[in-house]
């Protein structure tokens, strides 16, 4: 039964607007960033994890594996003595109290002298295993019977194997012995009428200005960190704007309305973006915070410390990275028809992604040639090289438009697949029927 | 308003066979006419909705929407139907507001025009209350009502609603059976699917029985009552599909 119609049902809309057009681009990326940036499990990534990680990465790494020192402090040595009288043996063999660097150390092998506390124990073996002290001395029987007039002390350093400071007290102690028993030697030999200084072979070091370091510098892996935790950041967001819109059963309205795909994908491609680079700013002002709190700027970022312009470099190729990774994310999540497919397909993804950052760190490797085209390896060869001063122009500038062109590659895939009849109905048929269109 | 031509779609399979989804199918429907496409699950309701809106393309046939074919025109198509389906979620991170308006920013509305729109919508729907609600905290039947609301946002003059009672209470179908009631008064042609057929006489004008994707009889009910010597759609369903009894002996 039909009724005539009460009004002019003419539709509000106006002209369609070009699929990229910047306006509406940006009201897209609008509401996507609304929605993800309003989820608690975004803020866990963006902002609590990077401000709990780096304290607490500096504080371990510090603790283990400085011993918990920076360039800056003297190594301090926790000594132990069974007795006064032992003390007072080695005070006057060593002169614990008045060490300085020996005057003719000025040309031997660079050492830091360090600072000695002393402690007299009861039970020297336990507070060696407890840590009270880091090494203690134990006099030994005497071999065989002292010759008159001969200087003979024996000592056993008691110390725990696996104590990094330990093992430096005991080489700083060794060193002392060695330096020690020369000046006795010397001394001796002047009293027999013999001149003979105390160290008949010396060597001095003369460390060689180098432009490039071999070996492994610490500097490589703020990059790996800083591109680790921007692919963290990028990942939740990808996949609850693309799969997590099938699963919530918002595609299909969305994909009913008149705006071109490739509009819809942008607009969540920009939202991606923009989370990976605020994560990527927050870890590295959390990252920065910490090395200059936690005394470690120096050794990792080398004499000159962290400089701003540094910073930036650095800021530009993770954004740039983040653009490249979220056009890549945003492939794979578009097959995804569900939050847990995506989880899997993202998980080798995230493994294949890593295997770049690590070759990175191998030492001696050069960006130069294929490597300025292998993605994430460029960036993080490219950002070591920016830490380390010697970034060649070229092959940064083959770096970003290598990565950039990777990028646009990757949305361009995208659009063909986000809303294909296959991902949205989940239709059998092959990789063919995937990739057909409703269009 | 809306003319179905031969429409037919195929659906291949993983082990190389295929499944005839809709087969052949034709009918019409006019402004401020409700016609109902029904039939079980799985009989080509959802499957016609979608290649009429463009969403899936169709084997053979042609579907034009106020003179607008489908598969040249699809934007136009789309400009000019409100789609509402059974399994529509919201976005549980936007406000009703914010979802309204975002929709009427995907039509192309006026943000003015779509301001207007949505504040008319909410007092209709009851949603005038929850505006400022996140729609993660509705309930099914704000959702719903949401969902019918977002539908209407740019005025379309045709609607698809595909089983859009699935899942409410007496009041949520209530609801529904208010808006279909409203749609015709305004002149929409609105094709509806539903495989509650008892449910389909209340709000239908006309009826089209589809069984295994063919469209088996069209008419209104007395029509179909004339051709069948069924009083209900219930029986005339299940004489025009040649149905035995459903459990064996």
């Amino acid at each position: 039964m039909c009724t005539a119609p009460s009004e002019k049902q003419d539709p509000l809309t106006p002209s369609p607007l070009h699929p990229l057009n910047p306006s509406r681009l940006f009201r897209l990326a609008r509401k996507e960033l609304t929605e993800i940036l309003r989820d608690r499990r975004t803020i866990v990534t963006l902002l609590v994890m990077p401000l709990l990680l780096y304290p607490l990465l500096t504080v371990v790494f510090g603790q283990f594996v400085f011993g918990g020192r920076t360039t800056e402090m003297a190594p301090v040595y926790r000594l132990g003595f069974s007795s006064k009288t032992d003390y007072n043996e080695l005070e006057s063999r060593f002169d614990f109290e008045k060490q300085r660097p020996h005057p003719e150390a000025l040309t031997a092998l660079p050492h830091r002298e360090p600072r000695l506390f002393l402690f007299q124990l009861d039970n020297l073996d336990q507070n060696v295993r407890d840590g009270v002290v880091d090494v203690a001395f134990r006099r030994k029987p005497a071999a065989a019977a002292a010759v008159p007039g001969e200087i003979a002390i024996d000592w056993e350093l008691v110390y725990r194997e696996d104590s990094p400071d330990a093992l430096e007290a005991v080489a700083y102690l060794d060193r002392l012995c060695a330096r020690t028993n020369g000046d006795i030697l010397s001394q001796r030999l002047k009293s027999a009428g013999v001149r003979q200084r105390s160290d008949p072979i010396r060597l001095a070091a003369a460390p060689l200005e180098v432009e490039e370091r071999h070996g492994l510098s610490l500097a490589v892996f703020v990059p790996l960190v800083l591109i680790l935790m921007t692919m963290t950041g990028a990942v939740y967001p990808a996949i609850d704007l693309i799969a997590g819109e099938r699963e919530r059963g918002t595609l299909e309205v969305l994909i009913a309305a008149p705006v071109p795909r490739v509009s819809l994908l942008f607009g969540k491609y920009v939202a991606v973006v923009t989370v990976a680079v605020l994560t990527a700013l927050v870890n590295l002002g959390s990252l920065t915070v910490s090395l200059l709190v936690g005394g470690f700027a120096e050794r990792v970022f080398g004499s000159g410390g962290i400089r701003v312009g540094t910073l930036l470099e650095i800021f530009g190729l993770v954004l740039l990275f983040a653009a490249f990774f979220s056009a890549v994310l945003l492939v794979v999540t578009s097959f995804a028809r569900s939050f847990k497919e995506a989880q899997a397909y993202l998980i080798p993804l995230m493994v294949v992604a890593l295997l770049p950052g690590v070759v990175g760190l191998l030492p001696g490797l050069r960006l130069s040639g294929l490597l300025t085209v292998v993605p994430l390896l460029n960036i993080v060869l490219l950002a070591r090289d920016l830490l380390e001063g010697h970034a060649d122009p070229v092959s940064a500038a083959v770096v970003v438009l290598a990565t950039a062109a990777y990028a646009v590659l990757a949305i361009a895939l995208a659009a063909q697949v986000f809303g294909a009849e296959g991902v949205l109905y989940g239709e059998s048929g092959g990789w063919r029927a995937l990739l057909r269109r409703g269009r | 308003m809306i003319q179905v031509e031969g429409l037919t779609r195929r659906f291949a399979l993983a082990d190389g066979g295929e499944v005839l989804a809709v087969d052949d199918l034709s009918f019409t429907a006019g402004p401020g006419e409700v016609f109902g496409l029904l039939g079980p699950n799985g009989a080509g309701k959802t499957t016609t909705l979608r290649m009429l809106l463009g969403l899936l393309r169709p084997t053979s046939g042609r579907a034009t929407i106020a003179g607008y074919d489908s598969r040249l025109h699809p934007d136009e198509v789309k400009r000019r139907v409100g789609l509402v389906s059974a399994n529509v979620g919201v976005y549980p991170h936007l406000t009703v507001l914010e979802t309204l308006l975002f929709f009427g920013d995907l039509y192309g509305v006026e943000p003015s025009a779509a301001a207007d729109e949505t504040f008319r919508l909410a007092r209709l729907f009851g949603l005038k209350d929850l505006l400022r609600r996140r729609c993660g905290t509705l309930s099914t039947g704000q959702r719903q009502r949401l969902n019918l609301a977002r539908a209407l946002i740019h005025r379309p003059p045709v609607l698809l609603l595909d089983e859009p009672t699935l899942g409410l209470d007496v009041l949520g179908s209530q609801v529904v059976a208010e808006f279909v009631a409203h749609a015709r008064t305004e002149g929409k042609a609105v094709i509806l699917t539903t495989h509650r057929l008892d449910e389909a006489e209340r709000l239908c004008d006309r009826f089209g029985l589809l069984h295994q994707g063919r469209l088996i009889q069209t008419g209104t009910l007395q029509e179909l009552r004339q051709a069948t010597g069924c009083a209900g759609l219930v029986e005339m369903f299940l004489k025009l599909a040649h149905t035995g009894p459903m459990l064996a002996e």
